[in-house]
């Protein structure tokens, strides 16, 4: 990182003097680590809980469900849906590696094998994994930054691929963000062998807890035509001390 | 005529000969009927019980849905294309039906399940399915009641009055999850077909796959099975919708269909043999009672027989003889093919074929049945008799006396 840093240094002062009439605004070595984190913990914190909407559009149908959302650290999440009436009460846990479904109609508590995390959520275009953020961008990715042909002047592009250890999923992740705030605004990901998958969009931000995020995150898979999920966030808390039962299987059966 | 009035003279003048040579035809006879009945009765059936278990005459679907079914292709208007299809008369009743899969649990086990959705009423009338049912009951109102197959019971170790739950796909992209009761368990051992079928009130089904008031498949049961083309092609007319199709089960479970011919043609060859038998049999009695008769001939040639009078006395007697000998067999052939019919013959193993299992063989009334052996008898007595009569009109009168 720090040779980098130096690198570029060079060069740009060696730019500055030779175009210094005509450089209108200084070339900002943007903190890649910073960025990468802010995409991981965009919606977390030490504690954060929060209502949305999350709606499905697909050829064949559409559907719109309101949930309740508990995390703590990037590990424990938990899920619960408010509506529609007849999904009420479904609801999802996650602990460190394992992922539980519980169905309050047949009272089935049902693990979700690592296999089946890239798999939807309840029908939409998020995974499993998605969701409950089971692979973390920092830990799993290394950035680098690039300049692609349609590059905006106010957006930096980071071009993530996974570290040498890790299983990751995606070949290659193009991130997206606000040169003056880092805020994150897209995301891509390709496959191992380059082909773009899907696209996450980050709209409308607003302040929301005592924080600036992104309150809808849209998301497009490229390989079926005219599916889309869009999360929107109704209200969000942050670092609110939770209790310790949140996270626990008998809290997915609690009657609600 | 004249030559009339000697030919039924010599027919019962001779009375042990004729009734000998009559006898053979007629047996020749009743043999090419019954097992004209009984052959074809077995097919009849067999596709009868086949199309009646489950398939019926003539089945309606999204089109492209038998190739590639999905939740998804859907028949939307149930009412109106019933309307449509009691404009037929030849229609006996239909049913509509929802089709999906899913998971099925209990305790701790879990199985595949092909979950039908039917209306119990509508269904009895059209298919077996109501009589399938060998522990409990039928289906009844549209609660959550459940209709499992052995498969099922078997692996779940569920029986009547247990609770199994079903998780499937909605429709509308849900979760598809709940409770059922089974009511009854369908299908025996045998029954390969019901094994993992879960039969749920078609209400329940469309509540349970969130799919309205969409149904995937209406089945039609018709008076006449032998018009099913004719009928689907007369309903596809009226419905006249491209993106719905409808066939006759001949398409549908064109697999069986294919299957059944194949063996028809099979049964074609073997009963052509059968018949050329019989044949050979006629030929052989009608060939020795002329020739027994040559010096007969010779006498009535050095009479002053006419040859061609002779001929036509020969053939109009074995004529004369045939026909007789077909009415008596018709009237056996009938009296058996119609016992075959009501009790057939018991099979000492039952056979199965195309997932349906039979006991008994059974034989079928038709006019068919007995045309075609009368034909075959008349004519084949006729044209042999042609033979040796030929022979009589070239042989000498002197020579014919010395014969014997």
């Amino acid at each position: 990182m720090k040779r980098y840093l130096v690198c570029t240094l060079f060069v740009a002062m060696g730019t500055l003097c030779v175009a210094s009439p005509l450089w209108s605004e200084e070339p900002q070595q943007p903190d890649l680590d910073t960025i990468v984190k802010k995409v991981d913990e965009l919606y977390r914190a030490k504690t954060s809980q929060g209502e949305m909407e999350m709606h499905i559009t697909t050829p064949n149908w559409e559907r719109t469900m309101r949930m309740k959302m508990w995390t703590k650290g990037m590990d424990q999440t938990f899920i619960t849906i408010l509506s529609p009436k007849k999904d009420k009460g479904i609801s999802t846990l996650r602990m460190d590696r394992e992922m539980w479904n519980y169905f309050p109609k047949i009272n089935k508590v049902m693990k979700i094998p690592p296999s089946m995390m890239m798999g939807s959520w309840m029908g939409s275009d998020f995974t499993n994994d998605d969701l409950v953020k089971e692979s973390s961008l920092m830990d799993d990715y290394s950035a680098k930054l690039i300049t692609p042909p349609d590059a905006e002047s106010d957006k930096y592009y980071l071009e993530l691929k996974p570290k040498a250890q890790t299983a990751s999923v995606w070949g290659k992740i193009i991130v997206t963000a606000m040169r003056d705030t880092y805020m994150p605004i897209s995301q891509e990901f390709y496959d191992e062998k380059g082909k773009k998958m899907r696209i996450m969009l980050f709209k409308d931000i607003k302040e929301m807890g005592g924080r600036t995020i992104p309150t809808v995150m849209e998301l497009i898979p490229l390989n079926k035509k005219n599916h889309k999920t869009v999360i929107r966030y109704i209200s969000a808390t942050f670092d609110k001390p939770l209790g310790k039962d949140v996270f626990t299987l008998r809290n997915l059966k609690k009657k609600r | 005529m004249l030559t009339l009035k000697i030919a039924f003279r010599n027919i019962f003048r001779q009375r042990r000969r004729s009734f000998l040579t009559g006898l053979t035809m007629m047996m020749g006879f009743v043999l090419v009927s019954l097992s004209l009945g009984l052959q074809y009765g077995v097919y009849d059936n067999i596709i009868d019980m086949f199309t009646k278990d489950h398939t019926g005459h003539v089945q309606i679907h999204k089109t492209g849905y038998l190739e590639h079914p999905s939740l998804y292709k859907t028949l939307n208007d149930v009412k109106a294309i019933g309307e449509e299809i009691d404009k037929e008369e030849d229609v006996a009743s239909w049913t509509p039906r929802v089709l999906s899969s899913a998971l099925s649990f209990k305790g701790k086990k879990t199985t595949g399940a092909r979950i039908v959705g039917i209306d119990p009423a509508k269904e009895s009338a059209t298919t077996r399915v109501g009589k399938k049912v060998f522990e409990g009951r039928f289906l009844d109102k549209p609660n959550h009641e459940a209709l499992i197959g052995n498969g099922i019971a078997e692996v779940l170790k569920a029986g009547v009055g247990d609770e199994i739950v079903l998780i499937s796909q909605g429709a509308d992209g849900s979760i598809a999850n709940d409770l059922f009761k089974v009511v009854g368990i369908v299908g025996s051992g045998t029954d390969d077909y019901e094994r993992n079928n879960c039969y749920l009130h078609i209400a329940t089904a469309q509540e349970f796959l969130a799919l309205g008031s969409r149904v995937h498949e209406i089945v039609i049961s018709l008076t006449d099975i032998d018009d099913s083309r004719n009928v689907a092609a007369a309903i596809g007319k009226r419905i006249n919708d491209p993106k719905i199709e409808t066939l006759p089960w001949e398409k549908v479970e064109a697999a069986f269909y294919r299957a059944m011919k194949a063996d028809v043609e099979g049964a074609h060859v073997s009963l052509a043999i059968i018949m050329l038998i019989v044949a050979i049999g006629i030929l052989n009695t009608v060939l020795m009672t002329i020739l027994e008769r040559t010096r007969e001939f010779g006498v009535m040639r050095a009479i002053g027989t006419r040859p061609i009078g002779l001929v036509k006395l020969i053939v109009i007697e074995t004529g004369i003889l045939s026909i007789i000998a077909s009415v008596i067999g018709f009237a056996i052939a009938l009296g058996l093919n119609t016992w075959l019919t009501v009790h057939g013959i018991a099979l000492s193993e039952p056979i199965q074929y195309g997932g349906i299992t039979m006991t008994a063989m059974q034989s079928m009334v038709a006019p068919w049945i007995f045309i075609v052996p009368t034909v075959l008898t008349i004519s084949t007595a006729v044209i042999v008799s042609f033979l040796p009569a030929l022979r009589v009109i070239f042989i000498t009168p002197v020579d014919a006396l010395r014969d014997n």
